[in-house]
């Protein structure tokens, strides 16, 4: 034991390879304890169910699913603001819940607080070390997490997954990007994790320090989570060319617990869903009918693992188009979502209209290597909204073609957009914000 | 004993699962004691909350551990 030829290609096997029938049966039984779980536990759930007519003995299929009500972003924030620190939703005896995150907050409101026991954080962990061992991470690697540490959940559980594959793990918080970068070369760091904007940003940082990661690290395989970009064609390919690694994209959110999706080690068009966790669904946002396969759709899921604060029917507003598990070449049997998450139902604009989602416009800008950081801004003028590109190029572009390029650009922009004028400006180097978490690109001053 | 271990449709569990199965119930048996100090109560709960995931991704339990205070 313990050589790498000796390790399965699958963390799990027995359910990665299983055939659609047992994935569905495992499910659902699955989906019915959380739920009479949930129902016994939760005032709010219980309240829920109720008004809505529906007991959990009466869900005896996945097709019975759909009379469960969903659960928003809204009701659980409402829910925490009304009964602090977790609200009505809680379904655990507090004295047992020991990890404590929360999230930024957004619009002035308390931020979601979530909180998780020990088997809930065991599951999350190995739900993370799964899609890990499916990149390619083993235990002879060494794991660099390019994370601040602080409330937001965001990379902490993958910590704790590198050091379950028994990778050495490093915490790279509280560190300058050059800091970072040097600890990356001096210590011979194999996987490197970050959001894909600050793994962008570390490579650029190495550039100007004069490091060619691809050639002077031993980088192998970067890891992205936090954000869409990871699985934005042009992105992706800029992370491996400044890496000279291989780019995985998983994703997850603080309400749901583990990661719900991850990239194999093959090169597909998509990433498999993590179907032993979670009930994942697409739904047409409008009517909330089921999406077939290639059909864009919002994604409704439910984490198997968070006992704490059961997130049933959790309606992610992410917006996401299923294709069969066949498209991959693994051999495992969980379906794929081709693009990862394709936008955000609530990122969409249409302008004049034309749809408009910002990770349409980040494929076109990060085909442009000289592009550093971009903005997104729309605004009224008069009557009619406007979309402008502020792109912040490297200085040596900004001061030999800052004019070619954002005409290009607005172009390439345009052409993908039905012909909508979409304004480029190429600002001063450096003078838009860059973010080692979550980037906030979109400004919206209609 | 977990109720769970026929989920995946086996009529049999393989001689893995019902070593692991084993020891998973032996952990719960444990944490039911009340004589357990408390390096031994904690190192306990950790082991089984470390060893849920084993038994769950094979399909042997699926349970809440709430009342073992895990």
């Amino acid at each position: 034991m313990g050589t790498d030829q000796t390790y399965s290609p699958y963390w799990n096997p027995k359910m990665e390879l299983a055939d659609r029938a047992t994935i569905s049966r495992w499910q659902m039984h699955k989906f019915q304890k959380t739920l009479a779980f949930a129902y016994a536990n939760s005032s709010l759930w219980k309240k829920k169910l109720d008004d809505a007519g529906v007991h959990p003995s009466q869900i005896r299929s996945l097709e019975d699913v759909r009379k469960v009500p969903f659960l928003t972003k809204k009701e659980y924030l409402d829910s925490q603001e009304q009964e602090p620190l977790f609200g009505d939703i809680l379904a655990a005896p507090i004295e047992f819940v020991m990890n404590y995150h929360q999230t930024s907050g957004t619009s002035g409101r308390t931020p979601l607080r979530v909180a998780d026991g020990r088997r809930d954080w065991s599951w999350m962990v190995d739900a993370w070390a799964e899609g890990l061992w499916a990149l390619g991470v083993r235990p002879t690697d060494v794991a660099y997490i390019a994370f601040s540490y602080g409330p937001f959940i965001g990379f902490w559980i993958s910590h704790y997954a590198f050091e379950k594959i028994g990778a050495m793990t490093v915490p790279g918080g509280g560190q300058s990007s050059e800091a970072r970068i040097r600890q990356i070369l001096d210590l011979g760091v194999t996987v490197v994790v970050a959001t894909p904007t600050y793994g962008l940003r570390l490579a650029q940082t190495a550039r100007e320090m004069g490091v060619d990661l691809a050639k002077e690290s031993k980088v192998r395989l970067t890891v992205h989570a936090g954000e869409p970009g990871a699985s934005i064609p042009a992105t992706k390919q800029m992370m491996e060319s400044m890496w000279g690694a291989k780019c995985g994209d998983f994703g997850g959110m603080s309400e749901c617990g583990a990661n719900f999706y991850y990239s194999c080690s093959e090169r597909s068009e998509g990433v498999h869903l993590h179907e032993d966790h979670f009930l994942l669904e697409v739904i047409d946002p409008i009517t909330t009918e089921p999406a077939p396969y290639g059909q864009r759709g919002e994604l409704v899921m439910t984490p198997f693992g968070r006992g704490s604060l059961p997130a049933i029917r959790y309606r992610t507003g992410d917006l996401v188009e299923k294709m069969p598990a066949s498209a991959c070449a693994c051999g495992r049997s969980f379906d794929l979502f081709r693009g990862a998450i394709i936008g955000r139902a609530d990122d969409m604009r249409v302008i004049r209209g034309v749809n408009v989602f910002p990770s349409a416009i980040e494929d076109i800008v990060r085909q442009h290597d000289e592009v550093d950081e971009f903005q997104i801004v729309f605004t009224r003028q008069g009557f009619q909204d406007e979309v402008t590109v502020n792109v912040d190029l490297l200085p040596h572009a900004y001061a030999t073609r800052c004019n070619t390029l954002a005409a290009e650009l607005s172009r390439s922009l345009s052409e993908a957009h039905e012909g909508l004028r979409i304004n480029v400006v190429a600002v001063e180097p450096g003078s838009l914000p860059r973010f080692e978490l979550k980037s906030r690109r979109i400004i919206d001053k209609r | 004993m977990s109720d769970s271990a026929t989920f995946f449709g086996d009529s049999t569990l393989t001689e893995l699962e019902g070593r692991l199965l084993e020891i998973y119930d032996g952990l719960k048996e444990i944490l039911k004691r009340d004589d357990c100090p408390p390096c031994v109560l904690f190192s306990v709960k950790q082991s089984l909350a470390a060893l849920y995931p084993a038994v769950n991704d094979l399909g042997l339990a699926y349970e809440y551990l709430f009342d073992y205070g895990v």
